[in-house]
């Protein structure tokens, strides 16, 4: 047999580049889904100004950027996964010589980056609409924050794709449970529902979110016991259902 | 000639079910190897198994020396398939794609090679169409086009003519016998007993995960001629493979 016969490794990083562009140029046509990611939060803030004297600033805009992360990890990136897999996309992909890892971490970047332009965008508008007044200091760390709330919701995301595999499942049961986190989270965060109910979102994925939004408003509130908790929390959920996501998770709806 | 594949021993279960019971083959180096069997006999797991997307129980696959299972990547830059459903990214465009995969299998391939390529696929004038755009027959075409991009030693074909009318089949078998008179292997699944006779240069018969009959299509009509099975099963008196085939599977319908 011809040595050149024999093809060679190509370049992990060529191929990661490549495969981001792919995904990136996806998310771009399938926009209308990052419209809706953002179009949550926006109406909330936008229905909660009147808020803004009662609960303050911080807790408006915080907790309007946290329903909208479950927008992105819940339903935007459990739906495309589900239905990726269904295709044979990842079969396809799998079945070139790229580490698996790749593949994923791929969709997460670009999930990510839709977070972060949600969280610009919905900043922007709290600014032009609600007059809430961010420095720059407190835009940077809102995106930290939405990013690191972000990726506990997509790992929520990655969680229910490694246990229910049909699209239209996975579509039903991302609504089913981001109904729940975002309204009841949303509502009962600010003790609409009662005091149990306060405790319990508090220490839900959404609460805690919460809490590193409002910290990244208020920096000098970063290293404060209940924010330093909140964070661990947070990573926490992101660290589990990543980890039993991804163990679980079956790359063909077949098997 | 060298091996280009060899499969050994493979088994694999799907819980109490036996889907491929210690099929083992190689194929050789400028071979077009057919694998033959009714619905459920275990082709689709098989090549699976080749393309490393699933794991067997037990069983050894190696590609141009290269173990599918320790050095996946070797073996994968090695292999050019072509799955039996759809499995690109719908919203890209077919250039896209074909950047895509070059990317991904390290081809530097700038845009008249990728003109050439889908000239060559009769694609070029779809090339800025999305590929959930295109026909039945333009997405095995483009499938082909991406599974020859880096031109491997070893192509896997999963029921590659299915929908394809008289003249694409007959322009795809004329391709195949191109790459294989170029050096390169290729193994298929088939239904079609004449696409079997026609392009494979051997063909194995597979039924309940085992192989039942390996050798070239007219040294197997000439082996079970006389088999009264398969005498039963012949029409108008001449044995065809496909009398062969019914012969040694059975004539019951398979789900």
């Amino acid at each position: 047999m011809d040595k050149n016969f024999i093809k060679p490794i190509p370049s992990v990083t060529e191929a990661f580049r490549t495969l981001l562009r792919a995904d990136f140029r996806v998310q771009w046509r399938q926009r209308r889904s990052l419209i809706m990611s953002i179009i949550v939060p926006v109406i909330f803030l936008i229905s909660w100004k009147s808020l803004i004297p009662v609960i303050g600033a911080a807790s408006v805009l915080s907790i309007c950027m946290a329903v909208g992360l479950p927008a992105v990890g819940l339903m935007g990136y459990s739906l495309t996964i589900a239905r990726d897999r269904e295709r044979g996309i990842f079969q396809r992909l799998r079945a070139a010589p790229v580490p698996t890892w790749i593949i994923m971490s791929s969709r997460l970047i670009v999930q990510l980056s839709v977070i972060a332009i949600m969280a610009l965008v919905t900043i922007a508008i709290a600014g032009w609409v609600d007059k809430i007044s961010v420095s720059t200091l407190n835009i940077v760390l809102l995106l930290v924050a939405s990013l690191i709330g972000g990726m506990s919701f997509l790992a929520i995301g990655q969680f229910i794709v490694a246990f229910i595999q049909g699209s239209e499942a996975v579509n039903s049961a991302a609504r089913l449970i981001y109904f729940p986190i975002a309204i009841v989270g949303a509502l009962g965060s600010i003790g609409l529902f009662g005091k149990t109910v306060e405790n319990i979102v508090q220490w839900s994925p959404l609460g805690t979110t919460k809490v590193l939004l409002i910290a990244a408003m208020e920096p000098s509130t970063i290293f404060t016991q209940s924010v330093l908790v909140a964070l661990a929390v947070t990573l926490g959920y992101g660290i589990v259902f990543a980890g039993i996501g991804i163990r679980y998770f079956k790359w063909t709806g077949k098997q | 000639m060298s091996d280009i594949l060899e499969v050994s021993d493979l088994h694999i279960r799907y819980g109490d079910i036996v889907a491929v019971d210690g099929v083992s083959f190689s194929v050789k180096e400028g071979e077009i190897f057919g694998l033959l069997g009714p619905n459920g006999a275990g082709k689709t797991s098989t090549l699976s198994a080749i393309e490393g997307l699933l794991q067997p129980d037990s069983g050894k696959v190696e590609i141009v020396g290269f173990n599918i299972f320790t050095h996946p990547l070797h073996a994968r830059a090695n292999l050019g398939v072509q799955l039996q459903s759809t499995s690109f990214q719908q919203d890209l465009h077919i250039e896209e794609i074909l950047d895509l995969y070059a990317g991904l299998y390290g081809v530097p391939l700038n845009i008249p090679e990728a003109d050439a390529l889908l000239e060559s696929m009769h694609l070029l004038d779809h090339k800025n169409k999305r590929a959930s755009q295109l026909s039945g027959g333009q997405q095995q075409r483009l499938s082909l086009a991406v599974a020859t991009l880096h031109n491997p030693p070893l192509l896997l074909l999963d029921e590659p003519t299915t929908g394809l009318d008289p003249q694409s089949r007959r322009q795809l078998w004329e391709r195949m016998e191109h790459m294989r008179d170029s050096g390169r292997s290729i193994v298929l699944t088939t239904h079609s007993m004449e696409e079997a006779g026609a392009v494979c240069d051997r063909v194995a018969i597979i039924d309940h995960g085992k192989i039942i009959a390996t050798g070239n299509p007219q040294a197997l009509i000439e082996t079970y001629k006389t088999d009264k099975d398969v005498i039963a099963a012949s029409r108008r008196g001449q044995v065809t493979l496909e009398d062969v085939f019914i012969g040694l599977t059975g004539k019951e319908v398979r789900a």
